[in-house]
């Protein structure tokens, strides 16, 4: 077959234009941002906020009526897939950001914030009564949104004596028993994993699984098919929130549904927001910070995210008075996990396998 | 040689030059990032660290099997079918034409929903026989999932092979009394396996970087590649390892198109000459035949459509009781106290009009795409075009959608980047259909008008289009349902402000209101269902005029 | 007119290379074994394939780079080719809807075509209930509808039952003597060739072998190749000749002096002076008498009505002869030779 020059000269730039689209893509170096100090003193007229496919409706809303009313800003709120998803994206911006906040993410997210320099510290004026264990980060690069714990939940009508203790999750009667999420594609999975290594132990927790292996039904990649699978029926139990069972209670008046902790401690995942870093509308950013901490905002957070509202002045509705109490809350250090997450992850899978 | 011929000598390098300008680039501004930023050599060392990891190699493995072992099972259930299709004019083929594709337009999470309430533990067919088999969650499940969903594509695109197998051919064989299973296995199936490779590489790609399923039915034990790209970009944020793994996925794709490529470039493509096939109609047609054919659409309608109406059945359920309250809550727009518009952001007229617009619009702009490129290869043996042009089946989609968000995002607006994201997803297959399809009609058709003077338009419009009509809606249904079922490009690059029918389902998942999803599932499937008989209508309107 | 000068066309295992020339209500055979490049010719005369090198001009208009859909010249194939979608007026009026000839006037012309290959009531049929023969008379209307400049035909009965050839034939010389245009007609069946054509062209591996009347060629061939492509013929070299004893060589004045003086005006004594080999058609050798000629007994006799082809052995080996006249098998004879007969060939290539 015979090449035309019309072919050679297709490819060549086909290539040439490949390549300086990825050179573009890559950007060069770090950019320098104008002072935080100088851009909070311009009154700009938007916000662009990032979060996760999954805020509800009414958060927005909420969001955006209050700037409007307030100081007649626009907002654009942009919910962007999974949580890593919305990472992804600022890391990709962090040379030119688009948003100038980010709601959402969690507190295992810090060292690599810290470590990309994605968010610009802001302390808010009214943290003072949040319960200090919330407050993930002293230097204020987040400010916590809401919480939660990860626990067990489970069916009631197909599980009359549920287990009591993390060695009782371990009994043959509880065979393909439990519906576990994924940790390398889910966050609560991610976070139940931890919790085993907080419970047993960087030796132990292994052992655990090793033994808990006959009693997962399954894996599921992510919580909406996880927890999907579970109210199916098709086991008793499923890794999820300690506030899951509210939402029964409430929306669908069923107390079926339970968490279970053990020894009344349980592993706190605590949602976080931030500025991003080189925001050009750093004093409505500021604003946002402000009102989500906001005992408002907070009002919302319980029957909108069924999760904790970090206010504690804010009344809890009678849903979630039934669960559990817990007395401990359970974490993992973040750097600690950032740096072994991978080789912790790897040796689960090799377990399960 | 002359200018036409310059330029037809180009096409494939300039169809190939705007391919991967479209694809390319978004990739590698995800994907690329992380070797542009700590440097080639880190990157290079990372990609020997997660090239050495026994994991990799593990799920490169049962990638591999578990998508071969889908597309042999899909193709082998299929071909029945296909033969029936092709064959036999028997009461209730249109519906069976426009039916079988349903399954491909729901989202997986529906699917797998699905099959979880027929073959799952609790489910009815555990039910019924009085029994807790967990089958579904192994390999099996994996497998059954995938061929469930895939056997559309092998019984379309090798019914419609096989109609354009020479009558003339069969005659010979039946002149040398070969009886009907040796005629099929002897003559047939070599002449169809063009038909069958093409279709066994489309379903073994889908396989391949299959996500959701894998997950669900797999777990750990089954993870494929794509799950472990996933893991790398969005838990471990480590994007050099992502690209990684996305390029050793591409390469292992790649080889397997360029075999299938060279495996039917042996055969000689269908012979199309000669007499137009007649199907068997009525008295043609004997009672076992008869029999076997209605036996089969029944198994596979039981097979395809019971998980699908027991998952609609599930929707008139609340907390374990028959209910419609599910469908009123749709009516009335709420939830117990909690506003439904609140959650999905759309009423029920937007949500139809936005999924059908925005499907109806890429299936379009795709089928023109593909049109346009099968015709300018017309006739001619490019291999690594059409590898080329199947990579994006071998491409994460998320990847794709996001970079595709952050090099043109405030330069075109949403709708159109979703339409491209799609268009780009289902191009692989809407190109098949079409370039087989045209490879099959004689040249000498379009070398006849061209010596009654038609031009390029006239011939399309009067002479390929009609000919080709049957492919081209062919083509057109399956764009229309991939972008449907689209869940990724549509978040991605809407960011909720876009709502379709898959998102809607999503957010009242995520709201835990499993029974009204599935409701609105319920819905959805009837729109989409009146759509397809529409497409298939249209065709079948056309062939009555003589096609 | 359309004439191919100089064209040029290298194929990876073959090449064309040669000129033509076809005048107004002229109709030149192509004929070739398969594989000559007659296909191929006419295909580059129509456009769907380029020249290397040369030009083709339509009345004097060069239209080497004009595309196929532009140069009004009427193609039909050898399997019909009608468009599968259209009945048997649509396939007739397609060229007339790109001319965008009004309705009216398109059902008329589509009426007298049809009227015109004997298809006047076929109209609204779709085209796959037609015959083989039928389909072709729609294609070749189809073709003329345009009013094209030139008519090219490639094998356009060979997939016609012969019994309808010779009908479709009539309705082809008909139709195209009366419009008066170029036609070019490929085929490789030289009883086609001879009955159709005022001028015939034989290819042989993509080049001119020979070329002329239907008769020149049948009579006088330049070539050895030609002799036997366009009929059996005895191919005697000059040994074999002069082993033939004199007696044999009949000098018959009655017949056809035209032809001979054909031979000497184009071929010429040194033509004779340097051929190797000499040609005689088997309906020109005769059988007389005992020792009246040379030696032969009959080893192969095949009736076909109008006459009976022999093969008879003899000294100088196999030769044939296509008589009225009946011998039985095995019948010695001897043979006669019109010593005007005897074409001379050049010496082979």
């Amino acid at each position: 077959m015979r090449v035309s020059k019309v072919g050679v000269f297709t490819a060549v730039a086909a290539f040439m234009l490949v390549t300086a689209s990825a050179l573009f893509a890559g950007g060069v170096g770090e950019a320098e941002f104008v002072d935080p100090e100088e851009r909070r003193l311009e009154e700009t007229e938007e916000l662009i906020v990032y979060s996760y496919g999954s805020l509800p409706g009414s958060l927005r809303d909420s969001i955006v009526e209050y700037f409007d009313r307030e100081y007649g800003v626009d907002v654009e709120l942009e919910r962007i897939g999974e949580t890593g998803a919305v990472y992804t994206q600022l890391y990709l911006e962090r040379n030119e950001p688009v948003a100038d906040a980010v709601i959402g993410l969690d507190q295992s997210y810090l060292p690599r914030l810290r470590e990309d320099r994605l968010l610009e510290p802001y302390e808010p004026s009214s943290l003072e009564l949040v319960r200090p264990e919330l407050l993930v980060d002293d230097e204020f690069l987040v400010v916590p949104f809401d919480y939660g714990y990860i626990t067990v939940n489970y069916d009631g009508h197909a599980l009359e004596d549920a287990p009591g203790s993390w060695d009782d999750l371990l009994d043959p009667r509880f065979r393909d028993s439990f519906i576990m999420l994924h940790p390398g594609t889910s966050s609560p999975g991610r976070n139940f994993l931890l919790a085993t290594i907080a419970e047993f132990g960087e030796d132990g927790y292994l052992d655990f699984w090793r033994e808990f292996r006959d009693n997962v039904l399954t894996v599921s990649g992510s919580w909406s098919e996880g927890y999907g699978l579970y109210t199916e029926g098709e086991a008793p139990m499923v890794v999820s929130y300690e506030t899951s069972p509210a939402y029964h209670r409430e929306f669908e008046n069923t107390d079926r549904y339970n968490a279970l902790v053990f020894d009344g401690a349980a592993y706190l995942q605590v949602e976080v927001a931030g500025i991003v870093r080189g925001a050009r509308n750093r004093r409505n950013a500021e604003r946002l910070v402000e009102y989500i901490v906001s005992q408002e905002f907070q009002e919302q957070i319980p029957l909108s995210q069924i999760m904790y509202p970090i206010h504690p002045g804010v009344t809890l509705p009678d849903a979630f008075q039934a669960g559990p109490d817990i007395d401990r809350s359970v974490t993992l250090d973040p750097d600690r996990v950032e740096e072994n997450f991978e080789t912790w992850l790897e040796q689960w899978e090799d377990v399960m396998r | 040689m002359g200018r036409r011929d310059a330029l037809r000598s180009g096409a494939p390098y300039l169809i190939a030059a705007v391919f991967v300008l479209l694809t390319v680039p978004p990739v590698l501004t995800v994907l690329g990032a992380g070797a542009l930023e700590r440097g080639a050599s880190a990157w290079l060392e990372e990609a020997r660290r997660v090239l050495a990891q026994t994991g990799t190699w593990r799920s490169v493995r049962f990638s591999v099997i578990q998508a071969v072992v889908s597309a042999a099972l899909s193709i082998a259930i299929a071909l029945p079918g296909a033969y029936f299709l092709s064959h036999i004019r028997f009461a209730g083929r249109r519906l069976v034409q426009s039916v079988s594709l349903l399954p491909f337009v729901l989202p997986s999470l529906i699917v797998i929903l699905a099959i979880i309430s027929f073959y799952g533990r609790s489910g009815v067919l555990n039910q019924l026989l009085g029994t807790r088999f967990a089958f579904v969650y192994s390999a099996g499940g994996i497998i059954l999932a995938h061929v469930l969903f895939n056997i559309s594509i092998a019984l379309r695109m090798i019914s419609a092979a096989w109609m354009q197998v020479d009558q003339r051919l069969r005659e010979v064989s039946l002149s040398l009394g070969e009886g009907n299973l040796r005629r099929v296995l002897r003559l047939h199936l070599p002449l169809l396996l063009p038909a069958i490779l093409n279709a066994a590489t489309v379903i073994f790609l889908y396989c391949f970087v299959s996500f959701g399923v894998v997950l669900v039915f797999g777990g750990v034990r089954f993870a494929t590649l794509e799950v472990r790209i996933y893991q790398a970009m969005f838990m471990n944020l480590n994007l050099s390892a992502a690209g990684a793994l996305a390029l050793l996925q591409l390469a292992v794709c790649g080889v397997a198109v360029f075999a299938a490529h060279r495996l039917a470039a042996r055969r000689l493509a269908v012979a199309t000459r000669g007499r137009r096939f007649v199907m068997r109609s009525g008295r043609e047609i004997s009672w076992i035949t008869t029999v076997i054919c209605y036996s089969y659409w029944v198994a596979l309608g039981v097979f395809l459509f019971t998980p699908l109406a027991s998952i609609a059945l599930r929707a008139f359920h609340r907390n374990g009781r028959w209910s419609t309250a599910a469908f009123r809550s749709l009516i009335a727009g709420s939830i117990g106290d909690r506003d439904i518009h609140q959650i999905i952001r759309a009423d029920f007229f937007e949500l139809v009009t936005t999924s059908l617009a925005i499907a109806g619009l890429c299936a379009a702009v795709t089928t023109a795409a593909g049109f346009i490129a099968a015709r300018a290869v017309r006739g001619r043996k490019v291999p690594w075009l059409d590898t080329l042009t199947m990579a994006p089946l071998a491409i994460s989609g998320v990847t794709f959608s996001l970079g595709l968000r952050l090099l043109w995002f405030g330069i075109i607006p949403g709708p159109v980047l979703i339409i491209v994201a799609q268009g780009v997803m289902a191009f692989p297959l809407v190109f098949r259909i079409l370039r087989t399809a045209m490879e099959g009609v004689p040249l000498r058709y379009t070398e006849t008008a061209k010596s009654l003077g038609a031009g390029t338009l006239f011939r399309v419009r009067t002479l390929e289009i009609p000919v080709l009509w049957r492919s081209i809606l062919n083509a057109y249904a399956f764009g229309f349902a991939l972008s449907l079922a689209d869940f990724t490009a549509v978040l991605t690059i809407g960011r909720g402000a876009i709502v379709t029918f898959p998102i809607a389902m999503y957010r009242l998942i995520g709201f835990q209101s499993f029974d009204v999803a599935l409701a609105l599932g319920v819905w959805y499937i009837i729109v989409v269902a009146a759509a397809f008989v529409a497409i298939d209508l249209t065709s079948h309107a056309r062939e009555k005029e003589g096609l | 007119m359309i004439r191919a000068e100089e064209i040029h066309r290298q194929f990876d295992d073959f090449t064309i290379s040669l000129s033509l020339a076809v005048a107004d209500g002229e109709l030149l055979t192509l004929l070739g074994a398969s594989g000559s490049g007659k296909t191929t010719t006419l295909r580059i005369l129509a456009g769907f394939e380029q020249p290397d090198r040369g030009a083709i001009t339509v009345d004097g208009l060069d239209v080497t780079h004009v595309a196929a859909q532009h140069r009004r010249m009427g193609y039909v194939f050898q399997d019909y080719t009608l468009f599968p979608h259209l009945n048997v007026a649509e396939n007739v009026a397609y060229g007339l809807r790109v001319q965008r000839v009004p309705a009216p006037e398109r059902r008329r012309r589509v009426h007298e075509l049809l009227e015109l290959v004997g298809l006047a009531g076929f109209a609204g049929r779709a085209v796959q209930t037609l015959s083989g023969g039928e389909q072709q008379r729609v294609a070749l209307a189809r073709a003329l509808a345009v009013e094209p400049r030139a008519l090219l035909l490639d094998e356009p009965f060979s997939a016609v039952d012969t019994e309808r050839r010779e009908e479709l034939r009539r309705y082809l010389v008909r139709v195209q003597r009366g419009l008066g245009i170029p036609t070019v007609f490929v085929t490789h069946s030289r009883s086609e060739a001879l009955a159709l054509s005022d001028r015939i062209i034989v290819l042989r591996d993509g080049r001119i072998e020979d070329q002329g009347s239907p008769e020149r060629l049948y009579e006088h061939p330049h070539t050895e190749y030609c002799a036997r492509f366009l009929g059996h013929a005895n191919i005697l070299t000059r040994e074999q000749l002069a082993a033939v004893p004199g007696k044999a060589f009949s000098e018959d004045t009655e017949e056809a002096p035209d032809a001979r003086e054909t031979v000497s005006a184009e071929a010429g004594a040194d033509l004779q002076a340097g051929a190797t080999a000499f040609m005689i058609r088997p309906e020109y050798l005769t059988t007389a008498g005992a020792d009246a000629g040379l030696s032969a007994t009959v080893s192969y006799v095949a009736y076909s009505g109008a006459h009976r082809d022999y093969e008879f052995e003899t000294p100088i080996g196999t030769l044939y002869l296509r008589s009225a006249e009946r011998h039985e098998l095995g019948a010695r004879t001897t043979l006669r030779f019109p010593r005007h007969k005897l074409v001379p060939l050049p010496p082979k290539q």
